[in-house]
């Protein structure tokens, strides 16, 4: 007699050699998914507006490439090829065929990585996507975006983009400043009339009025990237726009959304110990961040959710979650709302920073995504000591301490903040780095001074 | 790492400073000349952290509880059990041919805490004195002393006032830079009345190699 689970890995293989089908809305049972068999061919793709490409809905997105073991460091070489390339082909193996890079990522490196592991397989087997980045003002003359543009060719060894993106705009004045001015958006669209640039788009970090302002400019955008994640659909800190607003004004004019930050910078894989139950309670066999993940693939009109994996384990772990795609049912999206007022009750002082890194290099050295990360990641597990009469609150007090000083080097800490503000036009959370960078300072220095540790 | 040029920079910046100060030519201009900005690649990592000058002092800092050179200089048995208490990491045995491994204070880990008398709990032979937090907080050990030519406020055109905004005896007080422009950059001013040397000012001080802001030993300490 045919197992169940053997039929379903044959009708897997079957679907792999006719190709990616639509959304299969079977559920799959609890036991395939906490074996890890990943059944290959069975990932979840979507088709372009143009009908052209089939896209797998996981996108693996290349901003947090493995970093080498500092013993392992050999000459300038600080991010792990070697890893990185077992992961991509890993991930190709498994139909994952969009890769999403940046001239900025990885200290600038991540598209001569991206380039150098993906050459390795026909061209014809995956989409690049890359930008042309919005950091640094001296890359905004026409003459070094045509150099970036350029570069990121080389730098892919490819000579046409599957998917380009107008990088992080937000503003009239800075998207004017960066692509208008210089002519560099009418190169972009003429490059696409060439067919160098498949399909050509941009990613919002911003203001609500010029979102709007921006799907209606004139330009013809085949797909936009946003931040979209079960926090920020109805949720979003500080300036950000509320994903549901923005997924719903792509929705009406028929323009595909790429989804970023997912996981909100790793926040939503975590939980903390309470969320983590509520997920667990419900179906145990599935990780925390396929939550998040389901979330937004669950929505009709995203061609792919990007996730920025940095270990073997997360390209499974997801690989696992989209292979193929559960939508959340009813009581699950419940499920869900139910981890989202979690979120909202504890993490009203937390940053919602997402590391992203454009605020680095901190000229006064500063590490801030780590300091932020540190920080809020004991607010999210409730481990901030809070009142010396509180139990434990010695040993929280002391694990926070150390903690602090092994995840960040003393002379890189928030005490160190000068205030110079270089830094709060880069961040595309809007966060007020240098006001936070004193609460948290403020919060340390009253910990300290409660006696040595 | 060592490929890196801004630190290659750093440390030849160092050498020729080192030089300089040796042949008596550290005048207020070659200060700015050094404290220069350094060029930092804007590639999302981390930008090098600088070496820092560390001041040389007229008047080494003795541990709170010392009083004076004299007294402390005979009571001190050069034990170091403050050295290796203390937790803030500010006190270092002293290689001068006078005190040999007798303490001093330096600033380059950290700052001495007002609400920590640890020294003064496990010091063996009275040469430090033994004191409570409040004592402690009111003893003058040293003053700040501020370097004009060093300040980013005046090398960068950068608003700063890290020292001003850490100083715990409030002796920091941020004035305009410019008589002109009241609501301009402003740079700080020290009460040294109130300051009681802590260093917590020179240990934040962002300014490399030269730090804006430095203490300055007291010939005997005193409650303020």
């Amino acid at each position: 007699m045919v197992r169940r689970r053997d039929f379903l890995k044959a009708l897997g293989v079957a679907g792999s050699a006719a190709g990616c089908g639509p959304i299969r809305q079977e559920s799959r049972r609890a036991e395939d998914i906490s074996s890890g068999q990943i059944v290959p061919g069975t990932m979840t793709c979507r088709k372009d507006t143009s009908g052209e490409d089939n896209v797998s809905l996981l996108g693996f997105g290349c901003m947090r490439i493995p970093l080498r073991d500092v013993s392992d460091l050999r000459e300038g070489e600080k991010f792990d090829q070697e890893s990185f390339n077992a992961m991509v082909d890993f991930a190709l193996s498994c139909g994952v065929n969009y890769f999403d890079t940046s001239p900025r990522y990885c200290e600038g490196k991540s598209e001569e990585i991206v380039g150098k592991a993906l050459s390795r397989h026909d061209r014809k087997s995956y989409y690049i996507a890359t930008k042309m980045s919005n950091m640094a003002p001296e890359t905004f003359s026409r003459e070094e975006s045509l150099a970036m543009y350029h570069r990121s060719m080389e730098y892919l060894q490819t000579d046409y983009f599957d998917y380009y993106l107008v990088h992080n705009v937000g503003s009239h004045e800075n998207f004017k400043q960066r692509f208008l001015d210089n002519g560099i958006l009418d190169f972009l669209v003429a490059e696409r009339q060439a067919g160098r640039i498949r399909h050509l788009g941009w990613s919002f970090h911003g203001e609500k009025e010029f979102f709007d302002w921006m799907l209606d400019c004139g330009t013809h955008w085949d797909f936009t990237q946003i931040q979209l994640n079960y926090i920020d659909w109805q949720h979003a800190s500080g300036y950000n726009v509320n994903a549901e607003y923005l997924y719903g004004e792509l929705d009406k004019r028929g323009i595909q959304a790429i989804v970023m930050e997912p996981l909100r910078g790793g926040a939503l894989a975590r939980g903390n110990h309470q969320i983590r139950a509520l997920f667990k309670a419900k179906s145990p066999e599935r990780s925390v961040a396929s939550w998040a993940f389901r979330f937004a693939a669950s929505l009709p009109n995203v061609l792919t959710v990007l996730s920025g994996m940095t270990f073997m384990e997360h390209v499974r772990d997801n690989i696992i979650t989209f292979s193929p795609l559960d939508p959340l049912d009813e009581e699950e999206k419940a499920t869900v709302q139910r981890a989202v007022e979690a979120f909202l009750a504890l993490s009203t002082e937390g940053t919602p920073c997402t590391g992203c890194k454009y605020c680095m290099p901190c000229p006064y050295g500063l590490d801030i995504p780590e300091i932020f990360l540190h920080y809020n990641r004991c607010l999210t597990e409730q481990t901030l000591p809070l009142s010396p009469e509180d139990d434990g609150y010695r040993r929280a007090r002391r694990a926070f301490l150390i903690g602090y000083d092994r995840a960040v080097p003393r002379l890189r800490q928030a005490d160190h903040c000068t205030g110079c503000r270089d830094c709060v036009s880069k961040c595309p959370q809007w966060i007020d780095i240098p006001g936070e960078m004193l609460k948290i300072d403020e919060y340390v220095e009253k910990l300290r001074a409660e006696g040595g540790f | 790492m060592s490929t890196d040029p801004t630190r290659r920079n750093a440390s030849t910046n160092r050498r020729r400073f080192l030089t300089l100060a040796a042949l008596g030519l550290c005048s207020p201009s070659t200060i700015a000349e050094e404290n220069k900005p350094a060029e930092i690649a804007a590639d999302g990592g981390l930008a090098p952290l600088r070496e820092r000058l560390f001041p040389k002092r007229t008047i080494p800092i003795l541990p709170p509880g010392g009083i004076n050179r004299y007294t402390f200089g005979r009571r001190c048995t050069a034990c170091a059990l403050c050295v290796s208490a203390c937790p803030n990491h500010v006190l270092f045995p002293q290689n001068g041919p006078k005190e040999p491994f007798q303490p001093e204070m330096r600033f380059e880990h950290g700052y001495c805490r007002p609400e920590c008398v640890r020294c003064s709990e496990v010091c063996p032979s009275g040469a430090i004195k033994k004191m409570t937090t409040a004592d402690k907080a009111s003893t003058q050990i040293g003053y700040a002393v501020y370097v004009r030519d060093a300040c980013i406020v005046v090398t960068e055109g950068k608003s700063c006032g890290n020292c001003a905004r850490h100083c715990p005896s409030s002796a920091i007080e941020l004035i305009p830079l410019s008589a002109e422009e009241p609501d301009g950059l402003k740079v700080p001013t020290i009460d040294t009345d109130r300051c009681i040397g802590c260093g917590r000012c020179e240990y934040l001080c962002p300014a490399r190699p030269v730090s804006a802001i430095y203490v300055e030993g007291v010939f005997t300490q005193r409650t303020v």
